[in-house]
């Protein structure tokens, strides 16, 4: 090689980093791109000055000792900024006595090239560190990317289980929900047998306890007898209410859809409230209800508001010591053929206390505790009026003043069946129902079906009283029997018999006998509305609950008897 | 075709149309990936199906779609990921579209199944070149233009870009005309 000190070497343009020394070990000249990788860098500095070897074999300790290192791989570092490492092989030519040190920058990232204004392609091609960089950065590139997927898999992973929780959660809540669901149908169901339960011996109770009162004549037995009643209505009451909110929570409760007026409501529910005790204290009732409206005829479930009424009303009476109670009724919208119609049930009694107000029409809630011992009741009227009234589409609410009376609300939705006048005669009443029939049907023969003895004895005295002819069967096939062989002006049919059950014998009757157009009275302690209908559909024209009154007993017997000689007529 | 570019064409739709209209167009394509790993071969077919559901989606000609890409590829794309490594392709426009085919070669080297473009400058002047662009995938041409517009845009200079043959059109290879003004 003729090399010539301060020349350019061409050797620079193969090796771009060239470092090459005289035998004093001073710098005479670099490769092209020397001084971007190491600005600091002077010609003619010392090799010990600028550069610190690595590795003990390579160390500058004069020329003899680094033309040893010949062709061997060495290592070192720039002793200023920016410190990069140089990585190569030293080169002796002793004739000339020149080193040269072939090298490039040990680097892993491209950046560090770029950062120093080295490009990629200014290595020469036959060096493979750009090559490499290019790989380096690729595998850091893509070992990012797996990080990211990683990451990825890592949150979706995250949200899998959370979701996974929160369905577990679902699930679980759903399957309290149905399991209190569950529980809830059980309760209903469970209250619903146990007042069936309950009032077939209260219906023994109040049948036997009316017919001794009919039959004594002493004051005192008399005025026991009449407690005797009071209690027993008292706890009829109490299991109709229960009964009431078994069927509203199980969804059974349906409203019939019949034609009736206020007048006759009204005329029921001050009957009913006069019945009870607190109801003959001498309180002032007023209606306030205009003619028209008490006597316009209008459909719905007249039973059902006159519930309502009652219970509104049998409160005012029972925490009104001194005033009135009044009732108010007025149309207050008009839908097409709907009627809204508002009714305001007003006392001037104890009143209630703002917070107690919001908690009165919930279950079991009374205005406060102690009301249950001065007053009686379950706590269930309110609720039982609350689910009744918007089961007739309106709704209910209370103002009151403590000190200053209460006035309760509800509106309730009826529509008009554009009809004058109701088309079912008004029938005589109570004591006066029980002389009509005496006087027009007395001797008339009766037919009881009926398993239950108590019941049977209590059915056949109070009829037998009205001065009818009574047969007795213990069962359907019997009461099928004796049907077969006699004509009756009127069947009491109880549902649940042993052999054959009522609605069965009933519709042999309605097919193959003397009676195919006697009218048939249901009695039972079934009182929810699908007995009731089942009755009907098997051809029985009434239904009358158990226990019976005998009030009721002989108004239903009295109207159909009178229905069936109109139809003969 | 390398992760890279589909990579690159989820992060321009993204940035100009927004990150539904990307999941839209993944939806459309039938493309079920999650992320694109740069380095990594894909199916071409996936890219052209991505580029077909977006024109159709977003209503533009492939042609000024894949335009608009190659322009953003060079202005932001390049830049992640291997800045430097396009930072220090050259210092004109000449020399990076010199180098450009270098570059290619040593990725087509590491990854022999990716088949990466190839390009060839004659006619190296001072206001311009001819550019040829070899490539086994057809219909990216449009991509390429965007490309040396962005360089332009890269340099601060004005071009003037003719496509004088077209592969498209039975020519061996495309070439560009370039200059600089």
């Amino acid at each position: 090689m003729d090399m010539e000190r301060g020349t350019p070497l061409p050797l620079g343009e193969l090796f771009p980093f060239l470092l090459e020394l005289d035998d004093r070990l001073r710098i005479v000249q670099t490769g092209p791109l020397m001084h971007k990788a190491y600005p600091a860098l002077r010609i003619g500095d010392s090799l010990a000055d600028a550069f610190q070897p690595i590795g003990k074999s390579g160390e500058f300790i004069d020329f003899e000792q680094l033309v040893m290192q010949h062709r061997r791989p060495a290592a070192m570092r720039q002793t200023r900024e920016p410190a990069l490492v140089f990585r190569g092989e030293w080169f002796a030519c002793t004739a000339s006595r020149q080193l040269f040190f072939l090298g490039w920058p040990w680097v892993i990232d491209p950046d560090e090239l770029a950062n120093l204004g080295i490009p990629l392609h200014a290595i020469p091609a036959h060096n493979p560190l750009g090559d490499l960089l290019l790989q380096l950065k690729t595998n850091r590139n893509t070992l990012a990317d797996t990080q990211a997927l990683s990451e990825a898999l890592r949150q979706r992973t995250l949200e899998l289980e959370s979701s996974n929780r929160r369905l577990q959660d679902e699930a679980m809540l759903r399957r309290a929900v149905e399991e209190a669901e569950r529980a809830n149908r059980a309760k209903s169901t469970f209250l619903a047998n146990m007042s069936h339960e309950l009032r077939t011996p209260l219906s023994g109770i109040i049948g036997m306890a009316s017919l001794l009162m009919k039959r004594s004549a002493d004051p005192k037995t008399c005025d026991q007898i009449g407690k005797i009643l009071s209690s027993s209505n008292h706890l009829l009451a109490i299991i109709n209410d229960i009964l009431d909110i078994s069927k509203i929570e199980a969804n059974r409760m349906s409203l019939e859809s019949v034609p009736f007026t206020l007048s006759g409501v009204i005329s029921n529910v001050q009957n009913s409230l006069l019945l009870r005790a607190d109801g003959r204290r001498g309180i002032d009732v007023r209606i306030a209800i205009t003619p028209e409206l008490l006597n316009r005829v209008l459909t719905g479930d007249p039973l059902r508001l006159g519930q309502v009424l009652i219970n509104l009303l049998g409160n005012a009476m029972k925490f009104t010591l001194h005033g009135h109670a009044a009732v108010r009724a007025e149309v207050v919208n008009t839908e097409g053929d709907d009627l809204i119609v508002r009714f305001e049930v007003e006392d001037t009694g104890i009143g209630i206390q703002p917070e107690d107000q919001e908690r009165l029409f919930l279950a079991f809630e009374q205005a406060d505790s102690s009301t249950s011992r001065h007053h009686g009741g379950t706590g269930l009227g309110l609720t039982i009026c609350k689910h009744l009234v918007e089961l007739m589409g309106g709704s209910i609410g209370v103002r009151s003043q403590p000190g200053h009376g209460s006035t309760f609300w509800f509106t309730v939705r009826l529509s008009d069946p554009h009809q004058p006048s109701l088309p079912l005669p008004q029938n005589a009443s109570g004591p006066a129902a029980e002389e009509t029939i005496r006087a027009r049907f007395g001797g008339a023969r009766v037919l009881i079906a009926d398993d239950e003895p108590v019941s049977q004895e209590i059915a056949r005295e109070l009829l037998e009283h009205a001065g009818l002819a009574v047969d007795a069967a213990n069962d359907g096939q019997e009461a099928l029997e004796l049907s077969r062989q006699n004509v009756y002006a009127l069947i009491l049919m109880d549902m649940q018999m042993p052999r054959m059950s009522g609605t069965e014998a009933t519709r042999c009757i309605r097919s193959q006998s003397l009676n195919i157009a006697t009218p048939i009275l249901a009695t039972t302690a079934n009182a929810f509305d699908e007995d009731r209908q089942d009755c009907l559909d098997a051809g029985m024209n009434s239904h009358l609950p158990k226990p019976i009154s005998p009030v009721k007993l002989y108004e239903t017997v009295l109207y159909w008897l009178q229905h069936s000689t109109e139809r003969r007529d | 075709m390398y992760g890279l570019v589909n990579r690159a064409l989820q992060e321009f739709i993204c940035t100009h149309h927004g990150d539904a209209s990307w999941q839209s167009i993944k939806n459309m394509a039938g493309v079920d990936v999650e992320l694109f790993v740069c380095m990594e071969s894909y199916p071409d077919e996936i890219t052209y199906r991505l580029v077909g559901a977006a024109c159709e989606l977003l209503n533009i000609e492939p042609a000024a779609l894949l335009r608009n890409f190659g322009r953003h590829w060079v202005l932001f794309t390049g830049q992640e990921g291997y800045g430097s490594l396009f930072d220090g392709a050259g210092s004109s426009l000449q020399e990076v579209l010199i180098n450009l085919d270098h570059l290619h070669l040593r990725v087509g080297l590491m990854y022999p199944a990716l088949k990466p473009p190839s390009f060839r400058c004659t006619d190296v002047r001072d206001d311009g070149l001819t550019l040829h662009y070899f490539s086994e995938r057809p219909g990216l041409a449009s991509m390429v233009i965007g490309l040396i517009e962005g360089l332009g845009e890269r340099f601060g200079k004005a071009l003037a870009i003719r496509q004088t043959e077209d592969r498209a059109s039975g020519a061996d290879h495309d070439i560009f005309d370039i200059r600089i003004a």
